[in-house]
């Protein structure tokens, strides 16, 4: 995401406006926009047509979730000073979150030229670029302010972004490791645990085998990232055996499964003493993951045998038999930054829902769950939202369906990790896992992509995946 | 107000409050009796042969003040009552009678008669039990009871009652018809109409043989011979109010024009009959007005109809309703029904296919569809989920109402509740289901089930729940050209229906996000428009195969006993589709009521 950058320099007229404006700038480095549009308010009240501060009001509304306003106070800047790069960097990120691309690549494209020494200008380009799956003038745009910016961890990020969904791998990971250094981003393990009877902090773990126990791992981003990277257990497990690892209760039925999975800690405090760490979404860059090198040769999940059986006689009572049962989820975490563009609406998935033959089981659970209740399409759909509990329920269903088709979330991770066949149905420029142009995985080979023709357009792809299916009629 | 020593008794009866229902508890006992009473009595019984009934009725009252609970007089004055009005005062003195006699049977045979008469169901049906306890052997405590229970939508029942009196004594004209109707209501019409033929050569002068044999005969689709029996029973006695019939007969043959003839005639002559019969010939009016095209004319005779219906005391009970579905979308939660115990294994006998939906919305056909095939039953409208949920509180032993005390399953005491309660909903279903051998499922279309949406899916976990929809405007539109009683009177009028039904809409939303259901929306104009692939899917989904006799439904011979059956036995006619659109006008003040749910049903305006 593009941060919205303020003027360095303030051409104020009066003392007054200065000191708001400076006001509202510290309010908005302490998170706190609804202060900073306060004090803006009165800054106004003495300048109303002050580009400068329409630009910070702009960036305040923005922050405040008002995109239109936000995207109004930005044009009306511009209007007064045509030259405001900030207004075209603010309009790129702005157009961009609303999908208009082309629009949000002319801005950054003019911020760019009208301040070419500004590394936020090319970062925020980079990323409209990337949406726009333009993956060669993206990169180039992130390098430029990786150049401008060593030290700015945003564009590193980018860059890594870029590499990795172009499939270069190995300088991808080397990038990829910035993102403990993005605003807002806690460090995988908290500092004084890293520094606990220590002088100095334990490191970063460099891939050299270790005692047992020695090592700990954070099984750290999303439930996705973990069931994903959850293969890298058995070969770390081979240099260093039982290493500890933190994570989320959520997440104990995948690693339980898998050798090396068996020291799980959910607390901080209860960890016992170790020498060096690692996320587990970086052990791909630890054993130089290429392409070819992707450990993905058989499935490393199953269902457990009880819970397969229980959700075998509920899904029989809850649908007759002979209908090709079809897990579907269609919204991820709407916490997560790229929600708006991964996750979807039930009701655009019709063309699965119009199929004869086919029953739909919703596995998606959260608020988007509450869509079922106005789902009226012809496949029934049976919700087990409110009956699931934990990975081990969906991994019993999972095992029971013809197969599963969603969005971008952990239940497609967990459809490929057990080796069940899966459509993943992905935004135009997807996460760099799924790479680009390509119909299947590396990762996952039992799943088939199927991505959108035009940016924020479902129809193609889920048609796509709705003519690829053949119930029995 | 405080009420005064000297008034009238609130029952009707004419004598002082205080020696009628509301006699202090101290003059119960027995007093010496002044020696005049058995004179006053004589002279009562005397007047009242003579019908001079003021005299018999002062008497009577004189009689009562000094001996309150003198049971000769209270006979009198109830023989009175029954001669003069009001109902409710003869019932309430025969009640009366009957707690100081609780068992003379011939009070308690006349008290369940006389509650019949006044259409108090529940009551006559309890009375006619207490005479049937009183002595089994009696032929007519047995016609009470076949009576209470034909008329309370347990025909079953009944029948066996019917049977009985026809063993217990010889057989007469009336016995017979009213045993026809009750066959009848069952569907069962070659066996009713063989009936009537014994009925009518035992005793042709009776008008309501005649006139339940020709609705006998229409529901048989044989509209000439139920023109020719009616036409017999208006020879009997003119008089008698048979126009809503003859013109519904009319129209269902294509003769819009008399049909509406008959009605006018008859509206002038109709002023003494009561406000839901009138309301009644109204919205009859109001239908065929509406296939004549006079669209504006048809919606003033609905209003007005539904006027009458309102006015004879049947509202929407608003509050109630409110209550009710908050309360049921407050307990039924997903983290709530999660400790719940499910069921044991399903038995094998017969098992529910709940077909839901608002009344008119298309439930009669689809479970003419579905009863097409042999293997399903058709069930009609069963109240016994209703009882089943109106009984939680007792099955559970709560303090609670109904769906709080479905807390008491957590109780380790009430573990295999839902059990019981699905085999309480089996035991009254079976009482009312025609299950021939080989039928596996039967079908259960009480309107507005979707209700209980919730306890059916705790009780019937695997029960296919079909849920019809229909453009709502058109649901509300046809609502109004019905006399209904569903979902709280709600049909009363066009505004409580439409927020009934979007009532209903959100709570079916909410069951649905907070439990699995085997639930299947299927929507009325689809059937309509693509019959077959509409047809297969439903059988499919409650498990059937498909069989083309479903196509054929408009032949199944059985008899739906609710509003919708003379169009079932029509082949599906477009006409019924989008009929709102006739009525826009009519129907504007309660489209933003029901917008939300057009649109989140996936229609439009």
């Amino acid at each position: 995401m593009g941060p919205f950058i303020l003027p360095q320099t303030a051409p104020f007229r009066r003392p007054e406006e200065r000191h708001f404006a400076v006001l509202a700038d510290r309010h908005m480095e302490q998170g706190r926009p609804d202060a900073a549009e306060r004090a803006l308010d009165r800054a106004m009240a003495l300048a109303p047509a002050d580009p400068a501060l329409l630009c910070r009001a702009a960036a305040v509304s923005a922050a405040l979730g008002r995109p239109e306003q936000a995207a109004a106070r930005f044009c009306r800047a511009l209007q007064l000073a045509c030259d405001q790069a900030t207004a075209h960097l603010g309009l790129c990120e702005l157009r961009r979150r609303q999908s208009r691309l082309d629009e949000a690549v002319a801005h950054g494209r003019v911020a760019v030229m009208l301040e070419p020494s500004r590394p936020d200008s090319y970062y925020n380009l980079g990323i409209a670029l990337y949406d726009r799956l333009d993956i060669g003038q993206a990169t180039a745009c992130e390098r430029k302010a990786v150049h401008l910016a060593p030290e700015s961890p945003g564009p590193h990020f980018e860059l890594a972004e870029c590499l990795l969904l172009s499939g270069q791998l190995e300088e991808g990971w080397r990038e990829y490791e910035w993102r403990f250094r993005l605003p807002g981003v806690p460090s995988p393990v908290p500092p004084t645990i890293l520094a606990a009877d220590r002088s100095d902090p334990r490191p970063q773990w460099d891939g050299r085998p270790m005692p047992p126990g020695r090592l700990l791992l954070v099984a750290d981003q999303g439930f996705g990232d973990v069931i994903q990277f959850a293969r890298y257990l058995p070969l770390v497990h081979a240099l260093c055996p039982d290493p500890l690892i933190a994570c989320s209760p959520d997440m104990a039925p995948i690693l339980r499964q898998l050798p090396g999975g068996r020291r799980l800690y959910q607390d901080w405090n209860d960890l016992p003493d170790f020498d060096a760490w690692h996320a587990l979404s970086g052990l791909p860059g630890v054993f130089g993951t290429t392409l070819e090198t992707i450990p993905a040769a058989t499935a490393y999940l199953q269902a457990d045998p009880r819970k397969i059986d229980h959700w075998r006689r509920r899904l029989d009572e809850l649908l007759p038999k002979g209908l090709m049962r079809i897990g579907i989820v269609w919204a991820g975490r709407s916490t997560h930054g790229n929600d708006h563009n991964r996750s979807m609406r039930l009701a655009q998935l019709a063309p699965l829902a119009a199929l004869d033959g086919v029953a739909l089981v919703s596995l998606q659970k959260g608020p988007a769950q509450a869509e079922v209740g106005t789902y009226f399409g012809r496949a029934p759909l049976v919700n087990l939202g409110p009956e699931i509990t934990d990975f081990a329920d969906t991994m019993g269903i999972v095992h029971g369906l013809a197969r599963v088709v969603g969005v971008d979330t952990a239940l497609i991770h967990l459809a490929g990790a057990m080796g069940r066949p899966a459509s993943v149905l992905l935004p135009y420029a997807p996460d760099w896992r799924w790479l680009l142009k390509r119909g299947t995985t590396p990762w996952y080979p039992t799943v088939t992509l199927h991505r959108q023709h035009k940016p924020g357009r479902w129809d193609d792809a889920v048609r796509e995946v709705a003519s690829g299916l053949h119930p029995k009629r | 107000m405080q009420p005064q020593p000297n008034d009238a008794c609130d029952c009707g009866s004419g004598v002082r409050a205080q020696r009628c229902c509301r006699q202090p508890g101290h003059m119960l006992g027995n007093t010496a009796l002044p020696s005049w009473i058995p004179d006053h009595i004589g002279r009562a019984v005397d007047a009242l042969d003579r019908c001079d009934t003021d005299t018999a009725h002062r008497l009577c009252v004189e009689i009562l003040e000094a001996a309150p609970n003198h049971v000769d007089a209270l006979k009198v004055l109830v023989c009175l009552l029954q001669a003069t009005g009001p109902m409710t005062a003869a019932i309430a003195v025969l009640q009366r009678i009957q707690r100081l006699t609780p068992d003379d049977l011939a009070v308690t045979q006349e008290l369940s008669g006389l509650l019949l008469r006044a259409g108090r169901l529940r009551e006559a049906e309890v009375q006619a039990r207490n005479a049937v306890r009183l002595s089994p052997d009696d032929p007519m405590s047995h016609t009470l009871l076949a009576m209470s229970l034909t008329d309370n939508h347990q025909p079953q029942a009944g029948e066996f009652h019917y049977r009985r009196v026809l063993e217990l004594a010889r057989p007469d004209a009336i016995t017979i018809a009213n045993f026809a109707w009750n066959l009848k209501l069952q569907g069962r019409l070659a066996e009713a109409r063989r009936l009537y033929e014994r009925a009518v050569a035992l005793d042709p002068a009776v008008l309501l043989t005649w006139l339940g044999w020709a609705q006998t005969e229409e529901a048989g689709r044989d509209l000439p011979r139920a023109s020719r029996f009616l036409a017999r029973a208006r020879c009997l006695d003119p008089s008698h109010d048979t126009h809503i019939f003859q013109a519904a007969l009319l129209a269902r043959q294509g003769a819009l024009d008399d049909a509406l003839a008959v009605l006018e005639g008859a509206s002038g002559q109709s002023a003494d009959v009561a406000g839901d019969v009138a309301g009644n010939g109204w919205l009859e009016r109001g239908r065929i007005l509406d296939r004549m095209g006079r669209h504006d004319e048809a919606f003033e005779a609905f209003t007005t109809g539904k006027a009458m219906i309102r006015e004879s005391g049947r509202r929407y009970a608003d509050q109630e309703a409110a209550d009710l579905f908050a309360r049921l979308a407050n307990f039924f939660i997903a983290d709530r029904l999660k400790l719940l115990p499910p069921p044991a294994a399903t038995l094998t006998s017969p098992q529910p296919i709940f077909v839901t939906g608002a009344p008119r919305s298309g439930t009669t056909l689809v479970e003419q569809i579905l009863s097409a095939h042999p293997a399903v039953a058709a069930g009609d409208e069963l109240p016994a989920m209703a009882a089943v949920a109106a009984g939680v509180t007792q099955t559970l032993g709560s303090p609670l109402a109904y769906p709080e005390a479905l807390s008491e399953l957590w109780m380790g005491d009430q573990r295999d509740g839902l059990e019981r309660m699905r085999d309480d909903y089996l035991r009254r279903a079976r009482r009312l289901v025609p299950l021939s051998p080989g039928k596996s499922l039967f079908t259960d279309k009480m309107p507005f089930n979707e209700l209980h949406l919730g306890l059916i899916a705790l009780t019937f976990p695997s029960a296919p729940v079909v849920h019809v929809l229909r453009h709502p405007l058109d649901v509300v539109l046809s609502m109004m050209s019905h006399d209904l009683t569903h979902g709280f009177n709600c049909a009363s009028s066009l505004e409580s229906a439409a927020r009934h039904c979007g009532r209903m809409l959100d709570l079916v939303a909410h069951y649905r996000r907070e439990m699995p259901l085997r639930y299947l929306p299927l929507r009325y104009e689809d059937l309509v428009q693509d019959l077959e692939p509409n047809v297969r899917r439903l059988l499919g989904f409650v498990g059937l195969g498909f069989d083309r006799r479903c196509l054929r439904f408009d032949e199944n011979r059985r008899y739906a006993r609710t509003a919708s059956y003379a169009q079932v036995t029509e082949k599906l006619y477009s006409r019924s589709l989008y009929r709102y659109r006739n009525y826009m006008r009519h129907l504007k003040p309660v489209i933003p009521l029901l917008e939300p749910a057009i649109h989140s049903l996936g229609y439009e305006i």
